[in-house]
């Protein structure tokens, strides 16, 4: 075996040595960005949610009898019926 | 070369394998401690990388949500986060400072104080949004863990019903009684860790998934519990009361629609369910359903009530006005303490101890809340000569407002005492029904025939006794009013002005009941009487349901047991839910403000000084104002009940009292003698009836 061949072996090695590093680190490389992608997503459906609980709650907040009553008779001039201006009729139930 | 000396070839020899030796101890050593390490330590190494590398995390379980019985949600889990600080980490102090008071809203001393210091570790206050805590990713020694946190979505509704959660446990009300069914199982997860400890993301092995805790339908309903809060809140505000309660069921099936206390201005207590006190008038349903029930005594049955003032025992029991005789029926009506005493005195201990004891006094009712009291019935044994007869009005026991809701419900109910329903039903995180609340009778109490003949009764007294301020045009009530002293914190009666607790209870309609209300107001001011201060706020409560989207009453069986009432005479057209103010200038719902002020009347006025007039024109003057007048005897007027400079509302009925007044005993009614059984030591004064 010639010293030249010995030198292309050599070569041959490193280089498919070098070719296994850079594609782990490659591997490696790409995965950190797929996680890191995964978890900026994850914390913006956090902040999705978030708002959307608050707009919910602001929803729940309007629904509520005390402020309904409040802006009926402030904008509407309505009040809460008495009792003789209440017509019953008989299609509710229970 | 002549100064060196060289060592000889046996030196040479004994070195070489001295230091062969010596490597090959050394070698010998380093196997040993690795054959230590890789077999005999072999578990505990392996540990400590892993727990190096991997790191076990508790995943808390959602807590069940708590709904109404619309499924309405009255509180939910959602995820907050804390904010950690690692002073010795922080690169930047001033940028950490001005993150976190522009992001989380805290003060400038407060971030500054938890951002130094020589601390490793400090938390900042509070729990904070996703939002909010978004702008602090990134900057170092800042840490943010995500942590589920209760949220009461309705703006504090039904506070103390629902309790609260602290530490993931849950305190006080339906989130401490139902807390192992809300709670549900935590779980756990491995999580990687990278050489500086920091958690990898996406390197997550769940070993054990988090059980999500069931969600609790209540048999509450939302807008019922809200005009509940809002009726006892004006109550409160318009009495000058310390407190209060309202509790609002279903007679028929024992359902609790509405429930809430206010104590020292606060709804976080359940006064209602934990607080106990002497029921006074409101008990004398009870002892006519003792009487009754034992046939001991008949409605028609008469006493003399002397003046209004009876002394046994050496201890005078006294009305408010009134006296001569009066019938069980009249006794009840005008809420005679004479009256009821001489009565209950027809009766054995026994007999009447098992009637109260029936009806649930003395015995928690069983609802799923945490300390609920028992109340106080003593046995008859323990009974002093006076006992029979304090506890035909009301003294001498104890009870909570939820006791007396649930036996005025089973005088609703042809005599069952139910048992009080506050779960609905139970839900597996799927919405899968796990478990249902279904009515639960109790026993009865008495039998149906008694509470029929004591309907008619209980509705007279809204309609001309002591009730007259629940009366409603458009439905009859059945209630029976309360007043009775209040105790002070040595267990002893308060003899201050105003220190009485005034209660009312009501079914709803009277002749096919669907509702119960009871009312119970602690120290109104000025006007004190359960039918003065307690009575308005069931009607206005009542009313106020009526006109609600949802309550959970059968309009149809309520068209149909309406009484026929002729149209008003206001201009006003009739609207279902609300009504309009007109040219009025806009008021924010002042009724709410004021539940006296509502229903039949309109303005509230007050009873005439009539005190020496003649019948004639005392019934002119109260004509006049609206009022409706029980005329007794004839001559001048002696005093009016109410009496003169009381709150009133057109409507409502004065008894007008007159010097001649001696009114015959019923020629059909048997009378009845009471004799005492021997004198006692009693020495209190009587309180007040109804």
């Amino acid at each position: 075996m010639t010293g030249r061949v010995r030198m292309g072996r050599a070569i041959l090695v490193l280089a498919l040595y070098a070719a296994a590093l850079t594609t782990v680190a490659w591997r490696q490389s790409t995965t950190r960005e797929t996680i890191e992608e995964i978890g900026r997503l994850s914390r913006e459906l956090a902040v999705e949610a978030d708002e959307r609980e608050a707009l919910a709650r602001d929803v729940l907040s309007l629904e509520q009898r005390r402020w309904v009553a409040a802006e009926a008779g402030r904008r509407l001039g309505l009040r809460p019926p008495r009792e003789e201006e209440v017509v019953i009729t008989s299609g509710g139930s229970r | 070369m002549t100064g060196l000396r060289r060592p000889s070839g046996k030196n040479l020899r004994i070195r070489r394998r001295f230091l062969l030796v010596t490597w090959l101890l050394v070698a010998a050593v380093l196997i040993a401690r690795a054959v230590e390490v890789q077999l005999v330590e072999r578990a505990a190494w392996a540990a400590e990388a892993l727990a190096q590398h991997e790191t076990s995390k508790v995943v808390p379980a959602a807590r069940g949500r708590i709904l109404d019985r619309n499924g309405v949600e009255l509180a939910v889990s959602h995820m907050r986060a804390a904010v950690g600080i690692a002073p010795r980490e922080i690169m930047d102090r001033e940028l950490v400072v001005a993150a976190l008071v522009e992001h989380l809203g805290v003060r400038t001393a407060t971030a500054r104080r938890v951002s130094g210091g020589t601390g490793t570790w400090n938390v900042v206050p509070g729990r904070y949004s996703m939002t909010q805590v978004e702008g602090l990713r990134g900057l170092k020694g800042v840490y943010v863990e995500d942590e589920p946190s209760r949220l009461y979505p309705r703006d504090g509704l039904a506070r103390g019903l629902l309790g609260v959660v602290q530490d993931g446990v849950g305190m006080g009300g339906i989130e401490q009684s139902m807390d192992s069914v809300l709670a549900g199982q935590t779980g756990r997860e491995i999580v990687g860790r990278d050489s500086r400890g920091r958690e990898v993301p996406g390197q997550v092995v769940v070993v054990q998934p988090p059980v999500a805790g069931r969600d609790v339908v209540l048999t509450i309903d939302q807008d019922l519990q809200a005009i509940a809060e809002e009726m006892l809140s004006a109550a409160i505000d318009s009495t000058g009361a310390r407190g209060g309660d309202l509790v609002i069921t279903d007679p028929v099936t024992g359902e609790i629609l509405a429930l809430t206390s206010v104590v020292d201005g606060s709804n976080a207590a359940l006064s209602a369910v934990n607080t106990t006190y002497e029921p006074g008038s409101t008990i004398k349903p009870f002892t006519a359903a003792a009487l009754l029930r034992h046939r001991v005594a008949e409605l028609s049955d008469s006493v003399d009530t002397e003046d209004g003032s009876w002394r046994i025992h050496g201890r005078r029991i006294s009305d408010i006005g009134g006296g001569g005789w009066l019938t069980l029926r009249d006794v009840i009506r005008e809420s005679s303490n004479v009256g009821m005493a001489k009565f209950a005195g027809l009766m054995s201990r026994g007999q009447q101890y098992t009637t109260l004891r029936d009806f649930g006094f003395g015995t928690p009712t069983g609802v799923p809340l945490p300390g609920e009291a028992s109340g106080v019935l003593r046995r008859p044994e323990q009974w002093s000569l006076l006992s029979n007869h304090s506890l035909s009005y009301g003294y001498e026991l104890a009870v909570t407002p939820l006791q007396m809701a649930m036996a005025f419900g089973a005088l609703a109910n042809d005599g069952l005492l139910m048992e009080p329903i506050l779960i609905r039903e139970v839900r597996d995180h799927d919405g899968t029904p796990a478990r249902y609340g279904r009515p639960r009778p109790v026993r009865h109490a008495v039998p149906p025939g008694v509470t029929e003949a004591l309907t008619p009764v209980l509705v007279n007294v809204v309609e001309e006794g002591t009730g007259t301020r629940a009366r409603m045009s458009s439905f009859r009530l059945a209630g029976k009013s309360g007043t009775t002293r209040a105790i002070g914190a040595g267990g002893r009666y308060e003899h201050k002005q105003g220190a009485y607790y005034a209660s009312f209870g009501a079914s709803f309609p009277a002749d096919d009941p669907q509702l119960l209300v009871f009312v119970r107001l602690d120290r109104p001011q000025g006007d004190y009487y359960g039918g003065q201060t307690a009575a308005p706020v069931a009607r206005a409560t009542i009313e106020s349901l009526l006109a609600a989207r949802q309550a959970p009453i059968d309009r149809g069986a309520l068209a149909l047991a309406a009484r026929h009432v002729p149209p008003p005479s206001s201009p006003a057209p009739l609207v279902r839910f609300a009504a309009a103010i007109g040219d009025a200038p806009p008021d924010p719902w002042p009724a709410a403000a004021d539940p006296q002020s509502r229903g039949a009347g309109s303005a509230r006025m007050t009873v005439p000084l009539l005190e020496g007039a003649s019948i004639r024109v005392a019934l002119r003057r109260l004509h006049k104002l609206g009022l409706r007048v029980r005329l007794e005897g004839g001559g001048v007027v002696r005093a009016t009940v109410p009496g003169a400079g009381a709150g009133i509302v057109p409507g409502d009925t004065v008894r007008v009292l007159t010097r001649e007044h001696s009114p015959p005993a019923p020629a059909r009614a048997r009378t009845v003698n009471v004799v005492a059984a021997g004198d006692g030591p009693g020495t209190r004064a009587d309180r007040t009836g109804g």
